[in-house]
């Protein structure tokens, strides 16, 4: 599907329909297409048609959704970025994908020095656009990046997945067919028919004589590439997004009061998310009625999550994705049911039409049917590489023969197999990334940039994991060029308030220890086993 | 507050924060110092209930009531 197509005729058919929910703020189809041609405008007349990238900068305002769509039907793909980022990372990102033009939904912290204009965005959701040159844009080709979403790359810096408008779009139609599946459970028989789409490309799901539009749930920070998902399942089928802030999510009582609000049908979150939830008990069917799917992406779904949430919803399906951000957010999935709840490890899925998963060796060679080793992943949603990096586009991206066709290829550095019936499962990384409540992070950039800090001379960072191998926190040591002053508790605070003007919180260690030395291996790096007996 | 309930607070602190640390510092913000989340509160309440018998639905409680070790011990001391 042409995703930009299908939303100006969601646009022109059902315009008063809610494209986005924030906060009580509320975007109609109709006000984010004509926000987003009059920002495209001004787009087209502030740059040249050079595909530039355009940053966002935000949360989960209406105005963002508007941006995006802006930035794309000018021909320019839209770079998000969340404000969780601290101002050093923002400055950084925006200096080295060169971007041009920065559209600030909100204002941009004090300490990011940029050459890009920056265009005041708050008001986009209500169409009003900044005075200023414009002129006819026309919308970013098949083969064109769509967004840049920058991902933690081990020097400390971040890397720009680039992923282009056909990869989008291949993934959406499949995305959106996994909410289909409803259709297939006996319970739900009786409803009214769910999907398929019809023929003008809007879903059955909110016309006149069928049941409401579904409502997506947007959890994710839209800098986040798991918030794809939601955002154009439910923007490409003329569904509702429903987008719960940062300050909600810390508070348990907001939380369950927006929840019970939001009328969500389809659950798109990290399982850390869903933990979250779950530790409420009144987190359950009768507090969100409609919900028919969750939708999981980002990092291990472990079995417990899944068990509990098919008990505590027993009309809705759970389904398992995998994907890194280089291949369009997912690329294989299952339905959990039972037979698959007794494993104490969760499949991850098949890989859906237009992608090949393939296992290899050290070697580069095929592996059979229940051999582990790396993941790689062939097909139609594999990003165009690393913006402006040609270099690390090398070195994770490749061509393999699939059916005699030499097909793009992202090697994950994730490691699982293929089991006889090619479903996947997942066996954890090859090097020092892991993953934190669904976040990617490289140890080693983490460590980078402790040692940004004052004082700091050296720096070890651990990912520390529970009985079941998740990771449930940081751990950092530190070795200090003068012995600290105060107790090891505010010491730590200390240090841990300056890194997080480098890092976005979640990769803040939990844990800050000062040591005299940090010991090292025979050839010279941190010698982490050495810490982590230390640790336990 | 007897001396065995308040050691059990601590013990429990101390599992859901990551460090002993936090006895010796009591007035430290958990939130602001990164040891305690939203994820590990929840935990929190959970402990509380398991060990000292204190049911406190997660709805039912703001941050700010909990945040440092003095304001969990008196929250709890309210309690018991």
């Amino acid at each position: 599907m042409d995703i930009i197509d299908r939303i100006g005729a969601v646009a022109a058919r059902a315009g008063d329909r809610v494209a986005h929910r924030h906060l009580g703020e509320s975007l109609s189809y109709a006000q984010l297409w004509s926000g987003s041609s009059a920002l495209a405008a001004r787009i087209a007349g502030e740059l040249p048609d050079d595909g530039s990238p355009v940053v966002v900068y935000g949360h989960k305002e209406s105005a963002m959704l508007v941006a995006f769509l802006g930035a794309v039907r000018a021909a320019h793909p839209y770079i998000p970025i969340d404000v969780s980022w601290p101002a050093d990372r923002i400055s950084s990102v925006i200096d080295e994908s060169r971007a041009r033009l920065v559209v600030a939904v909100r204002t941009l912290p004090s300490g990011v020095s940029t050459a890009a204009t920056v265009l005041d965005g708050s008001g986009l959701a209500a169409s009003t656009i900044p005075p200023g040159p414009t002129r006819q844009a026309h919308p970013v080709a098949p083969d064109d990046p769509y967004y840049v979403i920058y991902t933690s790359g081990s020097t400390g810096h971040p890397k720009g997945v680039q992923i282009t408008s056909s990869a989008l779009s291949n993934f959406v139609d499949w995305a959106v067919s996994l909410a289909e599946i409803r259709v297939l459970i006996p319970h739900r028989a009786s409803d009214a028919p769910h999907g398929p789409q019809s023929s003008d490309g809007v879903s059955k799901r909110g016309s006149a004589t069928a049941e409401p539009a579904d409502v997506w749930l947007n959890q994710a920070p839209f800098s986040f590439d798991l918030s794809v998902m939601d955002l154009y399942c439910a923007l490409a089928t003329g569904a509702t997004l429903h987008s719960i802030d940062a300050a909600t999510v810390v508070s348990p009582r907001r939380l369950h009061d927006e929840l019970a609000s939001s009328d969500v049908s389809v659950w798109v979150s990290t399982p850390s998310f869903a933990d979250l939830c779950l530790a409420d008990p009144g987190f359950d069917a009768s507090l969100l009625p409609r919900l028919g799917l969750f939708l999981f992406c980002g990092e291990t779904l472990p079995t417990a999550t899944a068990a509990a949430l098919r008990e505590r919803f027993p009309d809705a399906q759970v389904v398992n994705t995998y994907g890194p951000t280089e291949s369009t957010v997912a690329v294989t999935s299952v339905v959990i049911g039972p037979e698959h709840l007794a494993a104490a490890t969760l499949p991850v899925g098949r890989a859906k039409p237009g992608t090949t998963i393939l296992i290899r060796d050290e070697s580069g060679a095929a592996l059979p049917a229940n051999q582990p080793g790396e993941i790689l992943i062939a097909g139609d949603t594999v990003s165009v590489g690393y913006l402006h990096r040609p270099d690390l586009t090398a070195g994770a991206f490749t061509l393999v023969d699939v059916d005699g066709v030499p097909t793009p290829a992202y090697r994950t550095g994730d490691l699982g197999h293929l089991d006889a019936d090619g479903m996947l499962h997942f066996g954890g990384r090859l090097d020092g990334q892991i993953k934190l409540h669904g976040y990617r992070i490289e140890l080693e950039d983490v460590e980078n940039n402790l040692r940004r800090v004052t004082g700091v001379q050296q720096a070890a960072v651990l990912a520390v994991r529970n009985e079941s191998g998740v990771v449930t926190h940081l751990h950092g040591f530190v070795q200090l060029a003068s012995p600290p002053e105060g107790g090891p508790l505010a010491v730590a605070t200390a240090l841990k308030k300056e890194l997080r003007a480098y890092v976005p919180d979640y990769m803040v260690p939990k844990l800050l220890t000062v040591v005299d030395r940090i010991p090292l291996t025979g050839n010279g790096k941190a010698d982490r086993r050495a810490l982590l007996a230390r640790d336990t | 507050m007897d001396e065995a309930q308040e050691l059990a607070v601590l013990r429990l602190l101390t599992e859901v924060c990551g460090t002993d640390a936090i006895d010796q510092e009591r007035d430290v913000d958990l939130f602001d110092a990164g040891l305690l989340d939203s994820l590990g509160f929840t935990h929190l309440l959970v402990g509380l209930e398991d060990d000292l018998g204190i049911r406190v639905p997660p709805t039912a409680v703001e941050r700010d009531e909990v945040s440092t070790v003095n304001r969990i011990l008196t929250f709890v001391s309210e309690r018991l």
